[in-house]
């Protein structure tokens, strides 16, 4: 029960505490795996840390679940209730990118028990937060993807015949295997093009996707080997 | 107490916690992006320095005039007794270069917080959004220590000199010219890869722990005189903008105390630009 928007995938059944960019999921009674919005890949940039309070220890309401470092986002992130840390996901912790991949439930950071019954009173179901998701994703220019973008680069306003070179310079620059969103003025031919240049470089053309008549597309630098 | 602790140049989070509310202390928050550091939150109190418009000139290359850092202390509400204390993110880069900028023009009081925006966050202290306005100071540069700073036809003068050691903070594929800027910056890249000849590469970081603060005193003197920076040299660091370098100098300058050291601000995006410049890879 999925329900998507630009890319961005949301799951019905969860709950959610958006002001710290939460969905949880209940999986037993009180008990909640806890992951980030998918959301936060616009809004933060890849995460490139995160340090999660350890199993057993316990957290009160606002105060500090985790504290994540992004290209663009240095912050805490906090408990919506009393809770006791149950478990961490290990590969999130080494691989912290891959919870906020495109969809929802892609990947949980920890479980989380609450200690109190009145645990549910912050969380909202998806169709209490769905029109403020939507207005966020509408304002911010919010796009996600099911692999988290490295680096982006925004290439309004060049002229299309231009772009495949810029977009070939800022790729020679980017290490092997790293993942760039590119974001440009879209014309009718950009996917065909973009695909012929995939053939020619190389260069993985992982996603492609015209939102508010701007092209993302989203591309994997080659490898050598 | 160890020497780091006694060192005035660098306070703990908790120091500034304890102290913010001095009338003679003056927290300033240094930010390369403040739209995601200082306007999120700040320290109570602190006032901002944007790396980009308050240190550096704002038409020219060049870090602030003698006149520019008066204006900037005087509207900060700093006066010249006024013990600064700076901090800020991105690991202190930016705080590390605003330091070297106001040692060069003369202040004395001066401080980094240890572990920077980063630390502060992460043992949860107080973060504020309300900016503050304090009592405009006259704040007057009496002397310029223009020996902290070195520019381009000095560099080349001391090429080869077995006096003058030249380090390299970037990292090692900036060093080895295998990659011309780091991914993120692709707009500050040079035209030709590599590293000024003699260098020797020690990367920023490894000055610091992983939360930000600086090792001790002792792990990094044998950091720099393992590998030959030693404190008889004319000590010259660079880096491509001259804000990781800050980090170095303050390093090697204020807590191990290096007698000449000096800050290439113009960096490998000066001398990897320049026509004829020599380069090694």
């Amino acid at each position: 029960m999925i329900e998507e928007i630009h890319g961005c995938g949301f799951s019905r059944n969860n709950l959610y505490f958006l002001e710290e960019m939460l969905w949880l999921t209940p999986i037993r009674d009180r008990v909640f795996q806890v992951g980030i919005l998918p959301i936060t890949q616009t809004l933060w940039g890849k995460i490139t840390s995160v340090r999660v309070k350890k199993p057993g220890e316990e957290v009160a309401a606002d105060r500090a679940l985790c504290l994540i470092e992004s290209r663009r986002f240095l912050g805490n992130i906090r408990a919506p209730f009393d809770l006791r840390v149950e478990r961490v996901n290990a590969e999130a912790v080494e691989r912290p990118w891959i919870l906020q991949r495109g969809f929802c439930d892609a990947a949980w950071l920890c479980e989380v028990s609450a200690l109190k019954d009145d645990c549910l009173t912050r969380l909202k179901g998806w169709s209490e937060v769905r029109g403020e998701v939507e207005r966020m994703i509408s304002e911010k220019g919010i796009v996600c993807f099911r692999e988290v973008p490295d680096y982006v680069h925004a290439a309004i306003g060049i002229d299309c015949s231009q772009l495949l070179m810029v977009l070939s310079d800022r790729l020679e620059g980017l290490p092997e295997g790293s993942i760039i969103h590119i974001v440009a003025d879209y014309n009718e031919g950009a996917e065909r093009d973009l695909e012929k240049w995939s053939r020619i470089t190389g260069n993985e053309v992982l996603d492609f996707r015209v939102e508010k008549r701007l092209a993302h597309a989203l591309i994997r630098r080659r490898t050598k080997s | 107490m160890s020497e780091r602790q006694e060192s005035p140049v660098l306070v703990s989070t908790e120091w500034v916690a304890k102290n913010l509310d001095r009338p003679d202390v003056r927290i300033v928050e240094v930010d390369y992006d403040p739209q995601t550091a200082y306007y999120q939150g700040h320290i109570r109190g602190a006032v901002l320095w944007d790396w980009k418009k308050d240190i550096n000139d704002p038409i020219e290359r060049n870090i602030i005039s003698k006149e520019g850092f008066e204006l900037l202390c005087s509207r900060s509400g700093i006066s010249n007794d006024t013990h600064i204390v700076l901090y800020g993110d991105f690991n202190n880069w930016f705080a590390a270069f605003a330091f070297w900028v106001a040692r060069l023009y003369g202040h004395e009081k001066l401080s980094i917080m240890d572990g920077g925006r980063k630390k502060w966050i992460a043992e949860e202290r107080e973060l504020v959004k309300e900016v503050p306005n304090p009592a405009p100071t006259t704040y007057k540069v009496t002397k310029v220590r223009y020996e902290y700073r070195v520019l381009l036809p000095d560099v080349r003068a001391r090429l080869g000199s077995p006096t003058v050691a030249l380090v390299d903070v970037r990292s090692p594929d900036e060093y080895t010219g295998k990659i011309l800027a780091p991914p993120e910056y692709p707009t500050e890249h040079a035209q030709r890869g590599g590293h000024i000849p003699g260098a020797v590469n020690i990367p920023w970081a490894k000055a610091l722990n992983e939360d930000g603060t600086f090792k001790p005193v002792e792990e990094l003197r044998k950091l720099y005189q393992g590998l030959g920076v030693t404190p008889d040299k004319e000590v010259i660091t660079y880096c491509r903008i001259g804000e990781r370098s800050s980090v170095t100098w303050f390093v090697l300058k204020e807590l191990l105390k290096y007698p000449k050291v000096r800050n290439y601000d113009g960096s490998w995006s000066e001398w990897g630009n320049v026509v004829g410049t020599p380069i090694e890879k």
